[in-house]
């Protein structure tokens, strides 16, 4: 379905370091990848499995160890550093020392591959820049220094930076690392309004793998040993791929839901009688106190969640021992009295 | 916008600079008023032939030498701060001074008592040897160095200017310890730097070197700009690290070691200066603070170097203890005001 020229083209990439003596450190061999405009792609795996290589060997600031890395159809091998700086740009996950720069001046940085050798900015300058802090909806911090802002905010800032570079590829590392979740959320947003609306590629690693289900238009999946799964999230969860790549013995994939289920063996039996949110987090509650829901062993609690005038009450059941609670707070409370005395 | 918040600073610090000028010139151990100063410059009749001798003879290299030295030391000591990304980076952080004075220790301590005297053999004056030695060492380090600045990060540089400054160090102090006392009160007083040694004829040769240094800063502000981001966001934006890396310490230590050379290892100034632009125009961006520490380094050299000078008193004072005195404040001054250097270096 190749609708469209991509972006950004690997071909047999292998990425790594070259330690002394020519060795190679190899991180992942013969990747065969392509951005393409309008995507928004999340590069998943768990720590350590090279994610931050990739991007930086994609970005230009690692060598490959072999293979090539097409932009726009043409070889980085062949084209000057200015020159590529105007087809990629990147945000590092590193925490960087700005300065003492407005939000202005930092994204003005961006224009650095599109000035001249005096670094003047020119109308067409100045309108891409505030063009790029409009798009991550931070115009209002353009007069703040930078040092003043909040990690989300700083981070917007950084994002507009690569914009304002007008490169048609986006290179993110980990740019939610440090942002609480409504921040992840409105980051994310803005990402995919940046690929969907104004038609940039945009691949980001990230740990967030539930945002990423959500938002993400195409999922690179590196697992360990550097192979990479390239797919539809949805895809990819219902064949067990994320499964795969990020189970461990504590980690539970849950297909259902669409995300990880810590992992704790069931010492108790009990059945949740209810619907909705209620019966949901009800569930959630036991789990984490110890219980499984399997049909097979008879349970040992009945929790029957009750509606009456809007108001929501647990009946709880546990052989002879009967109670009603008003919260979900009292039925946790009751139940880990109860199974203590056992 | 942003620009016109600052533009007023620049006519206040010429005027200051101008001001530091007149009065480096005016006073020292025979004050000369300004109808007198006027007069010497013009070559007016009416002056005292005396005083005009002092204001053209001594004063005004004098007053020349601390302004250009100043501005140098200022624009080196930012180029180190940005590319190092250190608040306490100085111009001498790749050990530059450290080469000078194995220069001069050679000449003054080694060679010296060997009988060796390169002012019969070169026919140099003793103050061009000494120039020419310190100047030579500087030059060696640097070279070191900048062949290192290809294969290593600039931490690694950092720590390997310090290392070399050690290593020099010690053999300097060997140098001195087998060293006669009258021998290292000469090497002392090189080590206290001054303006005052300056004649036409170095004016000569070291102004035009300290102006094409400062020239060619120029292009390179837009390439410390992309260093503020440090050098992977640099590399993203299209920079190429390794001749960036050159451009700019090549520069940096050359106008340093020029310093170094004519006027002795002067310190504080480097460091002290950017700070205060910083905290002045509350920017990082190097086009505006570029033009500022050439006349704020103009400007703290000029009253440094005045007060060094002690008018009224019967004595003078080393310089290196005024610049001390002067610039430690500035930047106990500019680290309360900003709150802390964090801010102007991030992290």
């Amino acid at each position: 379905m190749r609708t469209e020229a991509s972006l950004l083209e690997t071909e047999r990439l292998s990425i790594g370091y070259r330690l002394k003596g020519g060795r190679e450190s190899l991180v992942a061999r013969t990747l065969s990848l392509e951005l393409k405009r309008g995507e928004l792609v999340c590069l998943l795996g768990p720590n350590g499995v090279g994610k931050s290589t990739l991007i930086r060997t994609l970005a230009g600031l690692d060598e490959p160890l072999s293979g090539r890395i097409d932009l726009d159809g043409q070889d980085v091998r062949s084209l000057s550093p200015r020159q590529r700086a105007r087809m990629v740009s990147v945000v590092l996950t590193e925490n960087v020392a700005v300065g003492m720069l407005s939000a202005y001046a930092l994204v003005a940085l961006g224009r650095h591959p599109h000035t001249r050798w005096t670094g003047n900015l020119l109308a067409e300058d100045r309108e891409r820049i505030e063009w790029a802090l409009r798009a991550v909806g931070a115009e209002d911090l353009a007069d703040r220094q930078v040092g003043e802002l909040s990690d989300g905010e700083r981070q917007k800032v950084m994002i507009a930076r690569a914009l304002a570079q007008d490169a048609s590829v986006l290179l993110l590392d980990e740019p939610t690392a440090f942002v609480d979740l409504p921040r992840r959320v409105e980051l994310m947003r803005i990402l995919s309004d940046l690929a969907h609306r104004d038609g940039i590629a945009v691949l980001l690693s990230s740990h967030d793998l539930e945002l990423a289900l959500r938002c993400a238009d195409k999922l690179w999946l590196m697992g360990a040993g550097g192979a990479i799964q390239v797919g539809s999230p949805e895809g990819l969860a219902l064949n067990g791929q994320i499964a795969a790549v990020f189970a461990s013995d504590s980690l539970d994939w849950d297909s259902e839901q669409g995300n990880f289920r810590l992992y704790r063996e069931a010492k108790f039996s009990a059945r949740v009688f209810g619907e909705g949110e209620a019966a949901l987090w009800t569930r959630r509650a036991l789990s984490r106190i110890g219980f499984g829901f399997s049909e097979a062993d008879g349970p040992s609690l009945e929790v029957r969640i009750i509606r009456n005038e809007g108001k929501t009450s647990w009946r709880v059941r546990a052989g002879d021992r009967a109670r009603d609670c008003s919260s979900l707070d009292a039925l946790i409370e009751w139940v880990q009295r109860n199974l203590d005395r056992k | 916008m942003v620009e016109r918040k600052y533009s007023y600073w620049f006519p206040v610090l010429g005027l200051g600079v101008l001001a530091a000028i007149v009065a480096n010139v005016s006073l020292g151990s025979v004050w000369i008023s300004v109808n007198e100063l006027v007069g010497a410059l013009v070559g007016s009749e009416d002056t005292d032939p005396v005083k005009s001798s002092i204001v053209i003879e001594f004063r005004a290299p004098r007053a020349l030498t601390a302004a250009l030295a100043g501005a140098a030391l200022s624009v080196s000591g930012l180029m180190m701060q940005t590319v190092f990304r250190n608040p306490l980076a100085d111009p001498f952080v790749l050990g530059v001074n450290s080469g000078a004075s194995l220069g001069v220790a050679v000449v003054l301590l080694l060679l010296a008592p060997m009988g060796v005297s390169l002012t019969q053999e070169l026919g140099l004056s003793g103050q061009m040897a000494m120039v020419l030695a310190a100047t030579g060492g500087a030059a060696a380090v640097l070279a070191v160095l900048l062949l290192f600045a290809r294969r290593v990060d600039v931490m690694s540089l950092l720590i390997l200017g310090l290392m070399i400054s050690y290593g020099i160090g010690s053999i300097v102090s060997l140098l001195m310890f087998y060293s006669m006392a009258d021998r290292l009160q000469a090497f002392f007083f090189w080590s206290y730097g001054n303006f005052g040694n300056m004649t036409w004829s170095q004016l000569k040769v070291f102004a035009p070197v300290i102006g094409v240094g400062l020239l060619a800063t120029v292009p390179l502000i837009k390439l410390l700009d992309a260093f503020l981001l440090g050098e992977h966001y640099a590399q993203s934006m299209g920079v190429d690290i390794t001749k960036a890396r050159l451009a700019i310490l090549g520069c940096a230590s050359l106008l340093a070691g020029v310093v170094t050379g004519f006027c002795g290892p002067i310190g504080f100034l480097g460091i002290a200066a950017p700070h205060f632009c910083r905290f002045l125009f509350r920017t990082s961006e190097h086009r505006i603070l570029l033009p500022a520490s050439v006349l704020v380094g103009a400007g703290i050299a000029l009253l440094a170097d005045l007060v060094a000078k002690a008018p009224g008193l019967e004595t003078s004072f080393p310089l290196n203890a005024i610049t001390a005195l002067v610039g430690a404040p500035v930047i106990i001054v500019a680290l309360l005001r900003q709150r802390n250097l964090r801010k102007a270096f991030g992290g």
